[in-house]
C-alpha cells in the first residue's frame, strides 16, 4: 500500500497544483482526445453515411495498399534523408548563433543581430521558394551570375531544377529562414547563466574563449538536449508546403516526400481512410522516434521529457 | 464552317426557347440552401451579391441562401457537414469527382437526378441527346446520374493546349507555320540564331511552356496520348486497338530523342521544368519570344499580343501523320450541382438549373444580364456595356470585374459553354485558333469515366504513381540526366510494368467495356 | 567596469563581430529583395533586373492591398485574436508546466505522456471539424482561440526551464517558510522565470498572427476574418493560374501585379511583428513582473 500513501502525501502537499491542472487535462481531453476518435478510420473503410463508429472494419489493408505502392520506398527514404538532414544541418546553426549573439558587448548592435536574423522567420514559404527560384535562376539569377563571374563555377548551375542540388537547396533556405528564430530559445537560456560563473572563471584567468567553452556551453546543454528530443520526432515531418513548391519533374525522383504524396492520393482524391492511415504511419513512427531519443538521453544526460 | 455554326446556335436558341420553363418557376415562396465552393481566384466571394443571381431569384420566384467556402477548405467542410448529417439543399460549383457522387449518391446523400431530367430539365436533356459523352461522363455504374457537370460546346473551350508563335519568328525563318517537327526544328534555330529584337544579343528564348504541355503538342505527332484530355497515362495503340500505357511505347522513345536534341541544343528554355511560362511576358515585352505554349496567351501584353499567331493544324510526325490529342470531351468538369436528399423539392432545383443549359440562359449566368451586363453590337460581337465597363477599377481584375455580376470567374459553373463569348479563350487569336484546331484532334475522345469503387482503388493509386514516374523520367530524358538508349530504356519500360501496369490496363478494361458497352473504344 | 581586457579577449571580440556582421549582411539581403520587389515594377521582376533596389519605384501593390477596406478590420481581428490568444496560452502553459515540473508530485509523468501524445496522434479535420461544431463554437471567436490553446511543445519547454533553471533549494526555502506552492509559483517561480516568458510569448503571439487555417474552416463571417485570411484571398486573387483549369479571363497588366503584391504582402504582415519582440521584452521587465512583485 506503498503508492496509496505516496499520492495521499502528493495529494495534500500538492492540492492547488493539482487544481491547476484540471483545466489543463479538461483542454485535452476535449480538443485532443474526443477529436481523436477519428483516428480509428484509418482501420476501416470509412463510409459517410456510417460514420465513424459504424463503417466497417478492414483491418490492414490501408497499410498494406501504402506498403504496397511502388513509391513507398522512395518516398519514406526521401523523407528520412530530409529530415536527418535537417537535424545534422539545421540544428546546431541557432546554438552558435546564439553563443556568438551572447558574446555580443554593444547592445545595441547586439539587439540588430537579433533582429535581422529572426525575421526571415516571417517570410512566407512559397515567397522563400519564389525568391530562390529567381536568385538561383541560371539565366537571370543573381547567384548563378556572382559565381560565374568569380570563375568559381564554370558555367550557370541549374539550382532549383535538377535533382542533386534539391537536397542543398532545401537545407540552405531552411537555415536562412529559422537559424535567428529558432535561436531565441538558446538566447534566454543563456541569459540565464548565472554572473558569477563567470567573474570565478575570470579570477581562474580563463579568457573568453575558454569561458565560452567551460561555463557557457554547459550550461544550455540542457535546453539543447530537450530541444534535440523534441526535433527528434519530427524527423518524418518534412513541411508540404516547401516541398511541394520546390517539386518539379526534374527533381521528383528525391522531392517526393510522404506528405506530397498524401497530398497527391489522399486528399485530392478525398480518399479519407487512406490519408488518415499513412498520417497514422507517420505518427507511430514519429513517437518512435521521439520516445527513443528521450529514453537515450535519459540514461546519458540525465535530461528527459518524461 | 462560321455560318454553318450560326445556323446551329439559332436552332438551338429555337429549341431551347420553345422548351423553357416558364418563370417564375414558383408562385409559393421557397428557400433553398447551397453549399457552394467560391473560385479559386476569388475566394472572398459571396455568391448572394452578384447581380445576376439576384435577378435570377426575381425571375424564378426561389430565394437561395448561398453558404460560400473558400477552395482551400471547400473540400473538408463539405465532408464535415456531410458526415455530421446535416446537407444544405444543393453542393454548388463543387466540382465531385465521379467516385465522390456514386459514393455519396450509392450511401443517399444524393439524388438521383434522371427521374427528373426529362421533364424538368429540357435543355439538359436535349444536350445529352445531342452529345452522347456528356451523358456516358455523368452516369455512375449503377446506372443513375447524381451531379451535373460544367458542359462545354465550344471548340474555343475544348482545346486547352495551344501553341503561339511569333510572326516575326516566322517571317525570319521564311515560314507560313511549321506543318512538320523537321520545320519547328528549323524554326527554333532560326530563332535562337536570329537576332530577332535586333539588340545585338543572344537573348531570344525559342520556346517556353510547361513540359507536360510540351508533351502534349509534340506527342499528337507520335500518336501518343491519343484518347483525349481527360486521361493521362493509358491510351489505345492505334495498331493492334489494345488500351496500353502511352508513355512507355517505342513512339515515346523516338519523342524524346527529338526533344532531347531541342533541349540540348538550347531549343527550348533551359529552365523548362521551373518555370513554365512565368517569363512569357517579360521576354515578349522585349521581343524575345520565340513560342509560347498555353491556353489563351494571357500573359502577353495588349501591346504585343498581335505579334502571336496561334498553330492552326497539328505537327505531322515522321509518318507523316498528326493530331491535336489535348482534346476535352464535351465535358468540362463533373459535380457541380448536385441535390442532396434533404432537399425537399429535387424537381424544382432541377428546373432552376436547366435554364443555364440552353444558350440564353448560359450567357445569363456566366457574363451576365443581356442590355445591362453586355450587348452584341454591329459586327456581331459581344461587348461590355458602357455602363458595365465603367464599374472597372483600375485595380480590379478582370475576374473580379466579372464576378460583380456574373458566374465565369472561375469555372467550374453548371452550365453549357457556347461559341462565340468574348475575352479568356474567346478572345481573337486563341477562338481563331481553337476553331480551326477541332479539326484535327484525335478521332475518339474518352470522357471522364465514372469508376466503380475497385477500379477506383486501383486507379486512384497506381496510375498517380506511374504517371509521376513517367514524368520524372521524361524530364530526365529530355534534360539530358538520362542517357537514353536501349538499357535505360529497357529499365524504364520495366519498373513501369513492376507498378502494376497490368492492373491498372485491367481496370481500364473492364471501364471501357462498361461504359461503349463492349462496342470499340 | 573593473575587468581587465587583454589582447586575446580584443581579438576574440574583433571576431565575434565580424562573423555576426557577415551573418547579418547575408541574412539581410534576401531581405532587402523582398523589401524592393515590393515597389517594383512587376514586369522588372520577372526577368530579373531587381537586385537590390527597387527598378521602376512605385506602390501600386501597397495600394491595391490597402484599397481593401476590410484589411484595417483585419488587422484588428488579428491583434484582438493574437493578444487574447496569447494570454489564455500563457495562463493555461502555465498552469500545466508548472505542476508538471515538481520532482514529487505523483502522476506527473502520466500527464506529460498524455499531453506529448498529442504531439504526434490528432483525428484529423473532419473529427476536429465535427468536435467544434457540436460545442457550439462554430462561427465565435473561442473557435480560433481554444483548439490551439495550449501548445505542447511550448509547455514542455517552459516545464524544463522550471525544472532546469530554478534551484531545488529555493523551492524548498519557500515551502519551509510556509509557501504555499500556488504562491511559490506567483511570487518566486514566475519572477525568476522572465526569459522564458518573454519566449513562449513570442512563440504563441507569431503563432496566432500567422494562422490562417483554423479562422478560414471555423468562421464564416467575414467582418470576423484576421489579416491573414484576407491577405491569402488577395493574393490567390491575383495570382496568376492556369486558365485551363480555372477559365479565368484575365490580362496580363492585373496578372503581372501578382509579382509585386505577394512580397508586398509579406512586408505589411511581418513588419508589426519586427517590433513585438522588444515589445513583448519591456513588458515583462517593467511591467507586470514588478507588480506581481511588489503586490
Amino acid at each position: 500500500m506503498n503508492w496509496k500513501r505516496a499520492w495521499k502525501k502528493s495529494l495534500t502537499k500538492y492540492w492547488q497544483l493539482y487544481l491547476l491542472l484540471i483545466p489543463v487535462i479538461a483542454y485535452y481531453f476535449i480538443f485532443k482526445y474526443v477529436p481523436m476518435a477519428g483516428a480509428q478510420i484509418a482501420f476501416r473503410n470509412f463510409k459517410f453515411n456510417k460514420g465513424i463508429w459504424g463503417s466497417p472494419w478492414i483491418g490492414l489493408k490501408n497499410f498494406d495498399r501504402f506498403f504496397s505502392s511502388s513509391q513507398s520506398f522512395t518516398m519514406i527514404w526521401n523523407t528520412l534523408v530530409i529530415g536527418f538532414l535537417s537535424i545534422i544541418f539545421c540544428f546546431p546553426f541557432p546554438i552558435i548563433l546564439a553563443l556568438l549573439i551572447n558574446e555580443i558587448k554593444n547592445n545595441r548592435f547586439k539587439n540588430t543581430i537579433k533582429t535581422i536574423t529572426y525575421a526571415p522567420h516571417f517570410v512566407s514559404t512559397i515567397v522563400v521558394v519564389g525568391m530562390m527560384m529567381s536568385m538561383c535562376s541560371p539565366s537571370t539569377g543573381i547567384i548563378n551570375s556572382v559565381m560565374v563571374r568569380l570563375g568559381i563555377w564554370e558555367e550557370p548551375l541549374y539550382l532549383m531544377g535538377r535533382a542533386k542540388y534539391f537536397r542543398t537547396m532545401y537545407i540552405i533556405s531552411a537555415i536562412w529562414k529559422d537559424c535567428g528564430w529558432n535561436a531565441i530559445i538558446f538566447i534566454s537560456a543563456l541569459a540565464a547563466i548565472d554572473v558569477s560563473l563567470y567573474e570565478a572563471a575570470e579570477v581562474d584567468g580563463a579568457n573568453r574563449w575558454q569561458q565560452l567553452i567551460k561555463i557557457t556551453l554547459p550550461s544550455i546543454i540542457p535546453t539543447i538536449v530537450i530541444m534535440l528530443i523534441l526535433e527528434s520526432g519530427k524527423v518524418l515531418n518534412v513541411g508540404f508546403e516547401k516541398a511541394y513548391a520546390m517539386q518539379n519533374d526534374l527533381n521528383l525522383s528525391v522531392s517526393e516526400v510522404i506528405s506530397t504524396y498524401t497530398y497527391k492520393i489522399g486528399l485530392e482524391k478525398m480518399d479519407y481512410d487512406y490519408a488518415t492511415a499513412i498520417g497514422l504511419f507517420n505518427s507511430v513512427v514519429s513517437f518512435a522516434m521521439l520516445m527513443l531519443v528521450n529514453g537515450i538521453s535519459k540514461r546519458v544526460s540525465e535530461t528527459s521529457l518524461f | 464552317m462560321k455560318k454553318l455554326v450560326a445556323l446551329l446556335l439559332v436552332a438551338m436558341m429555337f429549341v431551347s426557347g420553345t422548351a423553357l420553363a416558364e418563370f417564375p418557376l414558383t408562385t409559393e415562396p421557397v428557400t433553398m440552401t447551397f453549399l457552394s465552393r467560391t473560385p479559386a481566384f476569388f475566394p472572398g466571394q459571396d455568391f448572394a451579391n452578384v447581380d445576376n443571381m439576384k435577378a435570377y431569384e426575381e425571375m424564378t420566384g426561389i430565394h437561395v441562401e448561398f453558404d460560400n467556402y473558400d477552395p482551400s477548405v471547400f473540400a473538408n467542410t463539405l465532408a464535415a457537414t456531410i458526415a455530421g448529417g446535416e446537407l444544405p439543399d444543393v453542393i454548388f460549383r463543387g466540382n465531385l469527382s465521379n467516385v465522390q457522387l456514386y459514393e455519396w449518391g450509392d450511401q443517399g446523400f444524393l439524388v438521383d437526378l434522371t427521374p427528373y431530367l426529362e421533364e424538368y430539365a429540357p435543355n439538359f436533356t436535349a444536350l445529352m441527346e445531342q452529345y452522347p459523352d456528356i451523358r456516358m461522363s455523368i452516369t455512375a455504374p449503377d446506372g443513375a446520374i447524381y451531379g451535373l457537370p460544367q458542359a462545354v460546346i465550344a471548340p474555343e473551350m475544348r482545346v486547352p493546349s495551344k501553341m503561339f508563335i511569333n510572326k516575326n519568328a516566322l517571317e525570319q525563318a521564311g515560314m507560313e507555320q511549321p506543318t512538320t517537327l523537321d520545320d519547328l526544328y528549323n524554326l527554333l534555330v532560326a530563332i535562337r540564331d536570329g537576332d530577332m529584337n535586333g539588340n545585338g544579343e543572344a537573348d531570344e528564348v525559342p520556346l517556353v511552356g510547361t513540359a507536360d504541355t510540351l508533351y502534349k503538342i509534340i506527342g499528337g505527332a507520335y500518336n501518343l496520348r491519343n484518347r483525349g484530355n481527360h486521361h493521362n497515362v493509358v491510351d489505345v495503340d492505334p495498331e493492334t486497338n489494345e488500351l496500353r500505357i502511352w508513355g512507355i511505347a517505342d513512339e515515346a522513345r523516338e519523342m524524346l530523342v527529338y526533344l532531347n536534341k531541342l533541349y540540348s541544343e538550347k531549343l527550348l528554355d533551359q529552365e523548362l521544368f521551373t518555370n513554365g511560362t512565368n517569363n512569357a511576358g517579360a521576354l515578349a515585352t522585349s521581343d524575345a519570344l520565340g513560342i509560347v505554349l498555353h491556353t489563351t496567351a494571357s500573359m502577353i501584353s495588349n501591346e504585343k499580343i498581335n505579334d502571336y499567331v496561334g498553330l492552326k493544324k497539328p505537327l505531322l510526325g515522321p509518318d507523316g501523320t498528326g493530331y491535336f490529342n489535348d482534346v476535352r470531351s464535351n465535358l468540362h468538369s463533373t459535380g457541380n450541382f448536385c441535390v442532396t436528399t434533404a432537399c425537399e423539392n429535387p424537381a424544382l432545383a432541377v428546373q432552376w438549373v436547366d435554364y443555364f443549359y440552353g444558350l440564353e440562359g448560359s450567357r445569363f449566368m456566366l457574363v451576365g444580364q443581356e442590355g445591362i451586363d453586355w450587348e452584341i453590337k454591329e459586327d456581331g460581337k459581344g461587348y461590355w456595356t458602357d455602363a458595365c465597363a465603367a464599374r472597372r477599377t483600375d485595380d480590379m481584375s478582370q475576374d473580379a470585374f466579372i464576378s460583380l455580376f456574373a458566374m465565369w470567374p472561375g469555372g467550374r459553373v453548371p452550365a453549357a459553354f457556347y461559341s462565340d463569348m468574348w475575352g479568356g479563350e474567346y478572345s481573337d487569336e486563341p477562338a481563331a485558333t481553337a476553331k480551326s484546331m477541332i479539326n484535327y484532334t484525335i478521332p475518339t475522345v474518352w470522357p471522364i469515366f465514372a469508376w466503380t469503387e475497385e477500379e477506383n482503388e486501383v486507379v486512384s493509386t497506381v496510375e498517380s504513381d506511374i504517371k509521376s514516374f513517367i514524368n520524372n523520367f521524361f524530364a530526365q530524358a529530355v534534360a539530358g540526366e538520362v542517357e537514353l538508349n536501349d538499357d535505360t530504356w529497357n529499365d524504364f519500360v520495366a519498373n513501369v510494368n513492376s507498378m502494376g501496369a497490368d492492373e491498372l490496363l485491367g481496370a481500364y478494361q473492364t471501364a471501357v467495356e462498361r461504359i461503349y458497352e463492349g462496342g470499340a473504344f | 567596469m573593473n575587468k581587465r581586457v587583454t589582447r586575446g579577449d580584443r581579438i576574440f571580440q574583433w571576431c565575434i563581430n565580424g562573423i555576426a556582421i557577415l551573418i547579418a549582411c547575408v541574412t539581410l539581403y534576401p531581405l532587402l529583395y523582398v523589401l524592393a520587389a515590393s515597389l517594383s515594377e512587376p514586369l522588372k521582376i520577372l526577368s530579373g533586373e531587381v537586385v537590390l533596389w527597387p527598378v521602376g519605384l512605385n506602390v501600386n501593390s501597397y495600394r491595391r492591398v490597402f484599397a481593401s477596406a476590410d484589411i484595417i478590420n483585419g488587422y484588428k481581428n488579428t491583434i484582438i485574436y493574437a493578444t487574447s490568444g496569447t494570454v489564455i496560452n500563457l495562463l493555461l502553459t502555465i498552469c500545466a508546466a508548472y505542476p508538471l515540473s515538481m520532482p514529487d508530485l505523483k502522476g506527473k509523468n502520466f500527464v506529460t505522456f498524455l499531453i506529448t501524445f498529442t504531439m504526434f496522434f490528432s483525428g484529423g479535420m473532419i473529427p476536429s471539424y465535427l468536435n467544434i461544431r457540436s460545442l457550439g463554437l462554430l462561427d465565435t471567436v473561442w473557435s480560433v482561440l481554444l483548439p490551439g490553446a495550449i501548445n505542447a511543445t511550448n509547455m514542455l519547454i517552459m516545464r524544463n526551464y522550471f525544472t532546469q533553471s530554478i534551484p531545488a533549494e529555493l523551492r524548498e526555502a519557500a515551502s519551509i517558510d510556509g509557501c504555499s506552492p500556488f504562491r511559490t509559483m506567483l511570487d518566486i517561480i514566475l519572477p525568476l522565470s522572465k526569459s522564458i516568458l518573454i519566449v513562449i510569448t513570442l512563440y504563441y503571439f507569431v503563432g496566432h498572427w500567422n494562422s490562417y487555417f483554423d479562422a478560414m474552416m471555423y468562421l464564416r463571417k467575414r467582418e470576423m476574418m484576421p489579416l491573414q485570411v484576407l491577405l491569402r484571398q488577395i493574393l490567390i486573387m491575383s495570382q496568376m493560374g492556369d486558365m485551363a483549369e480555372t477559365y479565368g479571363v484575365d490580362d496580363a497588366n492585373t496578372l503581372l501585379l501578382y509579382e509585386s503584391l505577394k512580397y508586398a504582402i509579406i512586408v505589411i504582415s511581418a513588419v508589426p511583428l519586427l517590433v513585438i519582440y522588444p515589445m513583448i521584452q519591456k513588458f515583462f521587465e517593467k511591467g507586470i513582473m514588478m507588480g506581481s512583485i511588489k503586490g
